[in-house]
């Protein structure tokens, strides 16, 4: 299987990796995040639900440990050669084995960093570490030291995103042209997702779609309804490509727009202009959202908008596309040239039951911030 | 009633009536929840944010309360009867340790006993710190990860219905790609089929992604992003799950690109017949782990899980099938049971999977989906 980045992109993210454990005084680094394992190796999959740890050493050894199910899947994906395999039974020793590798690579009382904010170390597994490696080293939290590397993303990772948010212009396209009153939400469903896969994408997991009240949630439930005329349909929804995301947020309508929501969708659009007008180098996360509340507040918003106006995207795997950054009041995280938001404004107005949102995703440049998924920002009414 | 529900009120009490019970008999005082499966099951609250802290606490009483985020305060609403829901914010105010720690002095849980689920998704060793930090000193935390899921293995008609309509639609998904799959066609384009055919007929997206895979990368069992143009001979991996109402039936099949492929077809046999031997044990009270260690011959392993109504991203409920695992399967549980040969040395590979539901004269198969390798099989 190829690899999708050349090897010399790999290097050069295994070297930065280095250099920040050098500063992190941290002589290796034990990663459980497959977000980490899927930058420096290319190591694709799924394995993390069951038990996956990357040691990286600051000489530039790799080391993966996981069960034996999961070695073709590593071997397949991934240029790893040193990978050690744990019997696939329910008296494995996943902890202890992590011991001996550690122990075997000379790391006994060095200070190592471990991942701990990673869906891959559960608090049971995490127990298990710290009585077999406590001891053994010295553990402090790096949840954070792989993801800093990740957020600003190379010309070839952008590239990836420039596709994914080609599919979610497709996904939006394919659910307008199915929304109209008596539509299946089902239906809308499998264009959109459809559309992603046979773009040659993978699906996006976070997907929300509801219509009638349940559009006034930014969550998915299970179930579909059947839309009704004058009806409004909330999606938010992403594409990804090679893993790296690309979102988009938008409510249909089934009939025409009242006053109300005109002046809504105006808001989103006056918000998310402003957001992107903010989103630029030298600006924090929290001025972006700032950006946001700014606009929805003077128009008399203030009640009806939510307290995060967006977040991070890149290549992420689990239940959710969201990736750090978050954009919420007085985050003081820099905007750096490289990095990718998903900018969603969202109004909820409960009192008369009607929702509009508007969510884009962006690049930042040198400059300020390219808008990379296309389709244009009008209130759609099928 | 919660404006949408999928089960009556009276099943969700019979459930949380029975996690209580369950309780007592580990000498809890209360229980506090990370897993999103136990919060669907015990009250119907549905949301994927278990990618916070968000915890559900049942006491000994029976009262529920939830610590979430402000944006699923709404969806508890809509979702669940739950009374009482707390939420915390970003950056701001107290944090969700702090929030638990208040909540269960409220309700008079200092210093007592609480089970809580630590082996789960998002519960991780830092959301873990969080709560041990705030409620460590303050309660005696025991784990409690299994407790829910012991409830949920048992299915009860309402859930095998679900199961059966889940199994229909990865039996459709297994039609759609047998329809298309020839050489020059893109697996992109049989992987889009059978996701929008699986929702358009009302299944809803599974916890995790459909996997395909052909010629060289049929071996990677777990998916992968980068699709392929299929070949004459290639071996074509399709791996899935059809969902109902968050209910899954997995299903797995190997199909081989070549007429009259005389080693497929010998891969095959030897991996069906031992998909068949192990299902042969899968009756109630049957060990987790005696079923993946049947002899199944050279290369073949036998493996599987538990199948329910969970959340993203894993596609194994509880228990494992897998040598070693104690765990008893109760008439009403359903399976995913897979026998598989990945050879990547000798480059060959045939994999079969197929939902089954425990029942008391034995294992019945609830996909129904044609087994056999060859494309018109």
């Amino acid at each position: 299987m190829p690899l999708h980045f050349e090897s010399a992109e790999f290097a050069s993210r295994k070297t930065r990796a280095i250099e920040e454990m050098g500063h992190e005084g941290l002589e290796a680094l034990l990663m459980f995040r497959q977000e980490s394992l899927y930058y420096l190796t290319g190591c694709d999959g799924s394995a993390y639900c069951r038990f996956q740890v990357l040691l990286l050493q600051d000489n530039g050894d790799l080391a993966l440990l996981l069960y034996e199910i999961d070695l073709p899947q590593a071997r397949l994906t991934s240029g790893i050669d040193d990978i050690r395999c744990l019997p696939w039974t329910a008296t494995a020793d996943p902890a202890g084995a992590l011991a001996d590798v550690l122990r075997e690579k000379g790391l006994g009382g060095k200070r190592v960093g471990i991942e701990l904010d990673a869906w891959g170390i559960n608090a049971a597994l995490w127990a298990a570490i710290e009585r077999t490696c406590g001891e053994l080293c010295r553990l402090s939290d790096a949840s954070r030291l792989i993801d800093r590397l990740r957020v600003v993303k190379s010309a070839a990772e952008i590239a990836c995103v420039r596709q994914a948010a080609a599919l979610a212009d497709d996904s939006l396209a394919a659910a307008i042209a199915e929304t109209r009153a008596g539509a299946d939400e089902g239906a809308i469903a499998a264009a959109m997702s459809g559309a992603v896969l046979a773009g040659g994408g993978d699906l996006a997991n976070g997907f929300v779609m509801g219509s009638g009240r349940s559009a006034l949630l930014v969550r998915g439930h299970a179930g579909y309804r059947t839309l009704d005329a004058n009806d409004q349909l909330q999606l938010e929804f992403g594409a990804a490509y090679r893993r790296y995301h690309a979102c988009l947020m938008r409510v249909l309508l089934t009939g025409r727009a009242g006053a109300r929501q005109r002046a809504m969708f105006d808001a989103c659009a006056e918000a998310i202009a402003a957001c992107q007008d903010a989103c630029r180098p030298g600006a924090t996360a929290g001025d972006i959202f700032d950006a946001h509340a700014r606009v929805f507040d003077a128009a008399g918003y203030e009640a009806y908008r939510l307290k995060a106006c967006g977040y991070s995207l890149g290549a992420t795997y689990g239940a959710t596309w969201m990736d750090y950054p978050m954009l919420y009041s007085g985050n003081d995280a820099p905007v750096l040239p490289g990095m990718v938001f998903f900018m969603h404004m969202i109004l909820v107005d409960h009192d008369r039951g009607l929702a509009m949102s508007l969510g884009e995703t962006a690049l930042v440049t040198e400059r300020g911030c390219e808008t990379l998924t296309r389709m244009p920002r009008e209130l759609v009414e099928a | 009633m919660a404006d949408i529900a999928h089960f009556p009120p009276a099943e969700f009490a019979a459930r949380q009536a029975r996690a209580v019970a369950a309780m007592a008999e580990e000498g809890l005082d209360a229980l506090v929840l990370f897993k999103q499966d136990s919060r669907y099951y015990l009250t119907g609250y549905d949301s994927g944010a278990h990618t916070y802290f968000q915890c559900l606490l049942l006491t000994g009483d029976g009262d529920l309360a939830l610590l979430s985020r402000l944006p699923d305060l709404r969806q508890a609403r809509i979702t669940s009867d739950i009374p009482d829901i707390r939420v915390w914010l970003d950056g701001q105010g107290q944090g969700p340790g702090e929030m638990l720690r208040d909540l269960l002095a409220e309700k008079g849980l200092a210093e007592k006993r609480l089970g809580v689920e630590r082996d789960c998704f998002g519960m991780t060793a830092f959301v873990w710190r969080q709560l041990a930090e705030a409620c460590g000193g303050f309660c005696d935390l025991v784990d409690a990860s299994r407790l829910v899921d012991g409830l949920r293995a048992a299915k009860t008609p309402a859930e095998i219905a679900l199961t059966r309509a889940a199994a229909a639609r990865a039996d459709q998904a297994i039609a759609t790609a047998r329809s298309l799959a020839r050489p020059d066609v893109e697996e992109a384009l049989i992987v889009g089929r059978m996701q929008a055919d699986m929702l358009r007929a009302g299944g809803m997206p599974a916890a995790w992604e459909p996997v395909i895979g052909s010629g060289p990368e049929a071996a990677a069992p777990n998916g992968h992003s980068g699709r392929r143009v299929l070949a004459e001979g290639d071996p074509l991996f399709l791996g899935l799950a059809g969902s109902s109402l968050r209910y899954h039936a997995g299903i797995a099949r190997t199909l081989v690109l070549a007429p009259r492929d005389r080693a497929g077809r010998e891969l095959f046999e030897r991996v069906r017949a031992a998909q068949e031997t192990a299902a042969g044990l899968l009756r109630p009270g049957v060990v987790a782990g005696d079923v993946a260690a049947v002899d199944a011959g050279d290369g073949v392993r036998v493996s599987g899980h538990g199948l329910g109504a969970i959340y993203a991203p894993s596609e194994a409920d509880w228990p494992y099938l897998r040598p070693g695992e104690d765990a008893c399967l109760p008439a009403g549980a359903c399976v995913y049971l897979e026998a598989a040969i990945r050879d990547l040395a000798g480059n060959r590979v045939m994999v079969l999977g197929d939902s089954f539901l425990v029942g008391e004269a034995g294992a019945e198969r609830l996909t129904r989906a044609s087994q056999a390798p060859e494309i018109d099989g």
